[in-house]
């Protein structure tokens, strides 16, 4: 009896304990100041995104550019949905059943996050044919493809201009919610047979194809069921501030959260949450400094700009020194007992 | 899977980030606080340096007399980094300090994001110049309201005084559709162009982006009308605007250019040596030859309080913007979003620094204001005038 519940706490320890210290973290941030809070929202927001990164990155060991194009699809389509009719003739020039549509935000989120799914479905079927390097150069392909569709398509995304009127509901306790949905997912699905075979094909393509897996299939399962996380993320990015603008959905992005996953350790659920959380502080951190503060009369900034050579900088020492990341791919053990035998 | 013993790097965050951030808590209610959201960095900062500082020289002025509802008035700013997405985030800003206004962008497509963070905490948005239509209830929300003339009134102008005063009597256009301003500028301008001159005086219109390299292709498109026009409607801003014009002069183009506000200022004159031939429609003159002698009377105080002159002429409506809330506020005997909203919109022909203002509940901007025309001739500005438009372009959002 005391074996099975030890078996089970073992088994849900790694996730659970993940996911009290991104509750305890919010309970902290919720009491502080509103940017602060506005801050560690956006956290929240990009861990999803990290997540869905890890989902596929991690358990494929196939580097993607192009999840970002997965977050500005959800993101442009829940603002379809959910901007109101009288607003949407003005700034969009939409086919009328569509301008005349309102949703609410859930079932808006939830088709937004379906309609990446399908489209990471319709380029996953080609794009994970490859490996390797020309699989990174292809999504990162999609990624300027959709990039560019978006930047002039006027009728349907505004184009380069900003794309007003979205309802604003995320604030740190949705962002929490979500990403503890999305933690729990993540996990399930590393521990499922499809996230075990498709883990197996990481370490050795050659042994687990001649063990019967399906590489390809595997690879397209987590390529689509990560495109639905992180087009979740884009969603929220969408409602916490309001404003849709293409360029935010581009390389900027695409580097900071393939940034976190790497800092973190791209092969562990916990690597992909620590990363979020360093880099996330770090930022935050040196833009307090980038501003400035007062020592009596006595101003002092650092030059603009610092919080980019911060990062950059950690990655490299990262990559120099600890190549697995900060968590070396490991995930929480569970501390009572000693280690398994 | 392997195991990591103990995560201490997330529980050692938690207290770095509990005693990392230490922001002051909201000041003291005294003060009341306008927040600027504009531009201090990048590209469009330019047209929001002349309208942010003449701003604060308005609240100075205010302050001296007395202040709003007896409150004195205090600014704060947060920078936009002529970013789109990052207007909001410095919208959100500049209303986490308190702001009970907020100062935006002079552009609708720059100014937009902070204008709808505003607008949906239900606090008034001005934008000192954003001339688009769509700034205001239909593009943003009821609390938005902008200090500009709006495209369908320049657009127009610029066709009435090339026709009436130049003598003009073909047109040709080049637009930049790159941000709505252009686009909606040029479209008045055909459109009153049209009524006045015929369809047939009217030869043709190309586009170009802001960031081409080169405009070589419309340059050569153009050079192939015969006969050439009398003048083109040049409907773009620097620093694309200012390169494309280097390259039409250079081609041995030399057909008068009309346009709006976008080419207004100084600083890119450089790229476009001993430029001649331009006139463009701005609120003032920031060269002190304005033909009304308030405008210039600000531009002094401006100059005294800042150092020197502003970049643009889009300066005057900074101060207008603030003037008009302020006497908005006083009317209304309040700060409310909704009373002051009110107020502003039962404005008609309400004087302010930049003309008579007239606000609708359907309108948050004024279309037929008077502007001062400028030219650039041999690489000088001056100012030739102030006109009004008898008759605005259509409103189209």
């Amino acid at each position: 009896m005391v074996g099975r519940v030890e078996k089970t706490a073992r088994l849900i320890w790694p996730v659970l304990s993940l996911a009290l210290v991104l509750v305890v973290l919010a309970a902290l941030l919720s009491l502080g100041p509103m940017p602060l809070q506005r801050t560690a929202t956006e956290a929240f927001i990009r861990l999803i995104v990290v997540i869905g990164l890890y989902i596929f990155i991690g358990n494929s060991g196939i580097l993607s550019f192009g999840h970002v194009s997965f977050m500005a699809i959800g993101a442009y389509g829940s603002a379809l949905l959910t901007i109101p009719p009288n607003m949407k003739k003005i700034v969009l020039d939409l086919p009328p059943f569509l301008t005349a549509l309102q949703l609410p935000t859930i079932p808006a989120a939830l088709i937004a996050g379906t309609l990446s799914t399908v489209f990471a479905f319709v380029i996953g079927v080609p794009l994970m044919r490859l490996s390797g390097i020309s699989a990174a150069m292809g999504t990162f392909a999609s990624l300027a493809i959709v990039y560019v569709v978006i930047s002039n398509w006027k009728e349907v995304t505004g184009g380069a201009s900003a794309l007003i009127g979205l309802p604003v509901y995320t604030d740190i306790w949705v962002a929490l919610i979500y990403a503890l949905l999305a933690l729990g997912l993540a996990y399930a699905y590393q521990e499922s047979r499809y996230g075990r075979r498709l883990r197996a094909s990481r370490e050795n393509e050659v042994a687990a194809l001649a063990t019967g897996i399906n590489v390809r299939r595997e690879r397209l399962i987590a390529f689509v069921f990560s495109a639905f996380i992180v087009g979740f993320g884009g969603v929220l990015h969408a409602h916490f501030i309001g404003v849709l603008s293409s360029s935010s959905f581009y390389l900027d992005v695409t580097f900071i959260t393939l940034a976190m996953l790497v800092i973190g350790g791209m092969n562990s659920l916990a690597g992909a949450v620590t990363g979020t959380i360093v880099v996330s502080v770090l930022g935050e951190l040196l833009r307090l400094i980038e501003a400035g503060f007062d020592i009596g009369t006595l101003h002092l900034a650092a030059p603009r700009g610092l919080r980019e050579v911060g990062l950059s900088f950690l990655m490299l020492m990262i990559l120099l020194f600890r190549p697995q990341g900060l968590t070396s791919g490991r995930e929480i053990a569970w501390p009572l007992a000693p280690k398994a035998g | 899977m392997k195991m990591m013993k103990v995560p201490c790097v997330a529980l050692g965050l938690v207290a770095a980030t509990s005693l990392g951030f230490s922001h002051q808590a909201a000041a003291d209610e005294d003060p009341i606080v306008i927040g600027a959201a504009v531009a201090l960095s990048g590209f469009v900062a330019p047209y929001d340096d002349g309208p942010q500082k003449a701003a604060q020289l308005a609240v100075k002025v205010i302050n001296e007399r007395g202040g709003v509802l007896g409150r004195q008035i205090e600014m704060v700013f947060a920078d936009t980094k002529s970013d789109i997405a990052h207007g909001a985030n410095a919208g959100l800003e500049v209303l986490d300090q308190g702001a009970q206004m907020v100062l935006v962008t002079c552009d609708y497509d720059f100014g937009g994001g902070a204008a709808s963070v505003a607008n949906a905490r239900g606090i008034i948005a001005f934008s000192s110049c954003a001339a688009d239509p769509k700034f205001g209830v239909q593009g943003i929300g009821p609390y938005a309201f902008t200090m500009s003339i709006g495209t369908p009134g320049q657009g127009a102008l610029m066709a009435e005084w090339g026709y009436n005063n130049q003598g003009y009597r073909t047109a040709y256009m080049l637009v930049d559709p790159t941000v709505e301003f252009d686009v909606s500028l040029c479209r008045s301008f055909k459109e009153r162009w049209i009524e006045i001159a015929g369809e047939d005086s009217f030869l043709g219109e190309d586009t170009f982006q802001n960031n081409d390299p080169s405009i070589a292709s419309q340059i050569t498109r153009l050079k192939a009308l015969d006969p050439q026009p009398d003048a083109i409607m040049y409907c773009s801003y620097p620093p694309g605007g200012a390169a494309a014009l280097k390259q039409l002069r250079a081609a041995g183009v030399n057909i008068p250019m009309l346009s709006g506000e976008g080419m207004g200022g100084n600083y890119w004159l450089d790229a476009v040596p001993n430029l001649s031939g331009l006139y463009y429609a701005i609120y003032g003159s920031i060269f002190g030859d304005d033909p009304r002698p308030e405008i210039n009377e600000v531009l002094d105080k401006f100059i005294e309080m800042h150092g020197g002159p502003p970049a643009t002429g889009q300066m005057y409506t900074g101060y207008a913007a603030i003037e008009t809330w302020a006497q908005a506020v006083e009317k209304a005997g309040s700060l409310d979003g909704d009373a002051v909203r009110e107020v502003l919109e039962s404005y008609t022909d309400e004087p302010s620094l930049v003309g008579a203002t007239t606000y609708t509940p359907e309108l948050h901007m004024s279309v037929t204001r008077p502007m001062t025309i400028m030219q650039v001739q041999d690489g000088k500005h001056s100012a030739i005038g102030v006109f009004r438009p008898t008759k605005a372009a259509s409103i189209v959002f």
